[in-house]
């Protein structure tokens, strides 16, 4: 049967760009009603620049919640939140995370064209917030946060503890940076004259000149820049662990001493131009490799899931609550799209809750008054009241919390760089000590200086500067690309896994129920028609077609709802029918549970069919991942049994109804028959087996959405594209182990010069620039190599809205 | 040749000055965002010219 379009022609959406259905004949289309009204109320301000800057700038708007802010109002909040307060003015930083281009930042640096309470505001692109200054006497926190979420850009507000402004961090980092390059630059610049053929002996004034203003100009860089290399080394002797900073703290200490100790001697001028050099280089190489993605986060726990507060109705009066001080008994009023904060009996109303997030299912269960609803899932449809039965500690599923998974704190993840460095610094001493030893016996006179000039030029700097530029370069391909890893190790662990398990609802299949129509189009009219009268139905079915439809709704003035079977309807004379095949009259097809067939007239129509569609190249992929042996872990029912063995490779488990214990359980023991397990999964019922995996791999369709606890977190249409980044990095892997080698090999002519006392300053001196110079171009040309190889299309990393 | 060595002190001492106000910019915040001045420049101050 063909599948149709119902309408005849899309148009995108004048504000925010996505598609939406044409409507009457205006100039401009608005998907949603949300987008139309941001539309208008900046025109009216005058702010259509907004418009100017970038094509289609607008995010979609979400129905924002009535009273959701109010808890700003308090002063624990504020004292969060705001980060200055006098007589007049507040100064308070949001983080909005729709923030993605430079309209935004121009209309978020205009508020106050909006509401002239607002003084100013700022922008800090790079870490997704707006700092505003208003006057906290005309108007509250609570409306300011309600006026960005009128122009699309909802606040998201963390007020756990463990958000701790890092800005003193990226001010030491730039300083470091700044003052090491100068002193190093300085310094090289210095050494040229000694290198070029001025003598100590004919010129002993200004050759000294020279050199103490080199030993001066280096201080800072051992002192300022070299200093975290000595705390890394330090504590690594701490935990009785060697890591690569202990050669490298070594090499430094001995390379500047002995410059010391030429430069007082007069011998010659030290070797500062080669630390300073190494030093600049891998303090960038550091920086390169330790620059997260501040607008992700990778450790939420089930806590941030849930919104602060929940309204309590107290005598018939509604008062909010935060959630973690809700006591049994207390009678919760929660509205469409609240996700449902304790476990809880429905008491009024009725409602869909959707639960696809918790346990996976991705049919609404329909709750009769007196069941019981659990934590987690989210209200969709009308306003319900319910009264709690757990306090929030107890819900069903922070038992899951309490697994051993998650209370193993990670230590820091072992990388095979440090574990390479272990055995380089044995080496290294070994051979320092046998030249030493060696030249001993032989020419007294040499010996300090050839072992010192073994440890100087053995420096693994170059095993740094290809490890911390390769991971640096990596992890930003892979970002846009649209996969953000939470740190390096993670890479590694990628590169390593052999077993990949993945969840079905949100991850296979889209997160959204998508309706279909197969039959003959239907007109607009008609198509209204229908919607009404399913609108009028509380079965699930209708909601979830209804639910997700644009329509204008048609009055229909007799309607029918016969229970089991459908609606009835008569509009101008004619019969509108909508429910089961045998209630149509039609020819019943395999899959009817999702089905409603329609017929006007007795003559029929067509049929929506709601499913969970597959994402596109699902089973492209899982048959280019054989040899990992994919698997399927899922929450959901066997209904869709069939559409999972379609894309499955044959033979493969297919395990459904696993609660999040058992999902956990499987992928421990995948572990114990010696696998290296990844899961890839997105909703709160995978967070425990994404915390007992290897690799946990969350996905995400947009940056406003809750992330469990992960290693990295993916964009969802890239899983299609699954084993091209495996492919990446596996040959991520291979780069950096090349790259070793081939500065293993600069160490190994390094150390055989100077063993044998050949090594002159000039060599040490072109060695180490071209050294460094050479490995990061390498690692640049190499991670260009793999990124070609991927052959994806650049994801736009500021706005990972697909 | 001893010039030299008020040519060096001098223009370190100019360096170092450099030095200091990078220092001071730094801690005014100004290398905290690195993108978003790139793109305020396009901004219109006044107010819009009537069309």
């Amino acid at each position: 049967m063909m599948v149709a379009p119902v309408m005849a022609k899309a148009t995108s959406c004048a504000h925010c760009g996505e598609p939406c259905k044409p409507g009457i004949a205006n100039s401009l289309q608005f998907c949603c009603a949300g987008c139309q009204a941001v539309y208008s109320l900046l025109n009216r301000e005058g702010m259509s620049e907004y418009y100017c800057l970038n094509e289609t700038p607008g995010v979609t708007i979400k129905p924002a919640l009535t009273g959701k802010f109010d808890f700003l109002n308090e002063p624990e909040a504020t004292a969060k939140l705001v980060n200055f307060k006098d007589n007049n003015c507040t100064r308070v930083s949001f983080y909005l995370p729709q923030i993605h281009c430079s309209s935004c930042i121009w209309l978020l640096e205009n508020l106050q064209k909006i509401n002239p309470a607002i003084y100013s505001s700022r922008v800090n692109f790079m870490s997704k917030t707006a700092t505003v200054n208003f006057n906290h006497q005309l108007i509250g926190l609570s409306e300011v946060a309600s006026l960005l979420t009128s122009v699309g850009y909802e606040p998201h507000i963390d007020l756990s503890d463990e958000k701790e402004k890092d800005k003193n961090t990226s001010i030491k980092v730039w300083w470091k940076l700044g003052l090491t390059g100068f002193c190093f630059a300085n310094i090289m610049l210095i050494s040229f004259p000694e290198y070029l053929g001025l003598d100590y002996a004919a010129d002993p004034l200004l050759t000294n000149f020279f050199r103490y203003i080199n030993l001066l100009l280096s201080i800072p860089v051992l002192l300022i820049g070299g200093r975290e290399f000595y705390g890394n080394a330090f504590n690594g002797f701490r935990q009785k662990q060697i890591n690569i900073d202990a050669p490298i703290a070594l090499a430094i200490s001995i390379t500047f001493c002995r410059s010391v100790a030429e430069i007082l001697n007069g011998t010659s001028g030290g070797y500062l131009d080669s630390m300073s050099g190494i030093i600049f280089f891998m303090l960038i190489g550091r920086t390169l490799q330790q620059r997260t993605f501040s607008q992700l986060e990778f450790n939420r726990g089930y806590r941030a899931y849930f919104s602060v507060n929940v309204t309590v109705l107290k005598n018939k009066k509604e008062v909010a609550k935060k959630i973690n001080l809700v006591e049994k008994g207390d009678l919760l009023l929660l509205r469409h799209l609240e996700i449902v904060p304790v476990d809880c009996i429905l008491s009024k109303g009725d409602a869909l809750i959707d639960n696809s997030f918790v346990t996976g299912e991705s049919v609404p269960l329909q709750a009769r008054i007196g069941d019981i609803i659990y934590a987690g899932g989210k209200i969709s449809g009308g306003s319900i009241e319910a009264i709690a039965i757990q306090p929030f500690k107890q819900s069903s599923f922070t038992r899951l919390w309490e697994n051993a998974a998650f209370a193993k704190e990670e230590n820091n993840p072992v990388s095979f760089v440090t574990i390479i460095s272990r055995y380089f610094s044995l080496l290294l001493l070994s051979i320092a000590a046998a030249v030493f030893i060696y030249w001993k016996i032989n020419d007294p006179a040499n010996a300090w200086n050839a072992a010192t000039a073994v440890l100087i030029v053995a420096c693994p700097c170059t095993l740094l500067l290809s490890a911390s530029f390769s991971y640096g370069f990596i992890m930003q391909l892979l970002a846009s690309r649209g996969i953000f890893f939470k740190n390096t190790v993670a890479i590694e662990k990628l590169a390593a896994a052999n077993k990949i398990v993945f969840d079905k609802t949100g991850t296979l299949t889209e997160t959204q129920g998508s309706v279909k129509f197969e039959g003959d189009p239907l007109t607009i009219w008609e198509r209204n028609i229908f919607l009404s009268l399913l609108r009028q139905s509380i079965h699930p079915l209708c909601r979830a077609v209804t639910s997700s439809a644009n329509f204008s709704p048609v009055p229909i003035r007799y309607c029918r709802e016969i229970q089991g079977a459908g609606m009835l309807g008569k509009v101008d004379g004619k019969l509108y029918k909508a429910g089961s095949a045998v209630f149509v009259k039609a020819t019943a097809d395999g899959n009817d549970k999702c089905r409603i067939y329609l017929s006007v007239d007795e003559e029929i129509r067509g049929s929506f069919i709601i499913t969970n569609s597959l994402r596109e190249g699902m089973g492209d992929m899982l048959s280019s991942i054989i040899e990992y042996g994919p698997g399927l872990l899922s929450g959901d029912n066997q209904s869709s049994l069939s559409q999972m063995q379609q894309i499955f490779p044959a033979g493969t488990s297919l395990l459904f109804d696993q609660s999040p214990q058992q999902k956990l359980d499987h992928i421990q023991y995948l572990q114990k028959q010696g696998n290296n397990v990844l899961m890839i999964g997105d909703g709160l019922n995978d967070a425990g087996a994404l915390k007992q995996a290897d690799i946990g791999i969350s996905l995400v369709e947009d940056v406003f959405s809750f992330t469990p606890a992960c290693d990295a977190v993916m964009n969802a249409s890239l899983l299609r594209h699954l084993p091209a980044v495996l492919k990446a990095a596996k040959n991520a892997r291979i780069l950096i182990a090349a790259l070793f080698i081939f500065s293993l090999l600069y160490n190994t002519v390094g150390i055989w010069y100077s063993a044998t006392a050949q090594m002159a300053p000039m060599i040490a001196a072109i060695l180490m620039p071209a050294s460094s110079i050479s490995v990061v171009l390498l690692s640049a040309m190499g991670t260009w190599c793999i990124g070609k190889q991927m052959r994806l299309t650049k994801a736009d990393k500021n706005h990972l809205l697909t | 040749m001893t010039v030299m060595i008020v040519l060096l002190s001098v223009s370190l001492g100019v360096g170092i000055f450099f030095l200091l106000a990078y220092r001071w910019s730094v801690k005014n915040g100004q290398f905290e965002d690195d993108q978003a001045p790139a793109y305020r420049i396009f901004f219109d101050d006044k107010k819009q010219q009537p069309k």
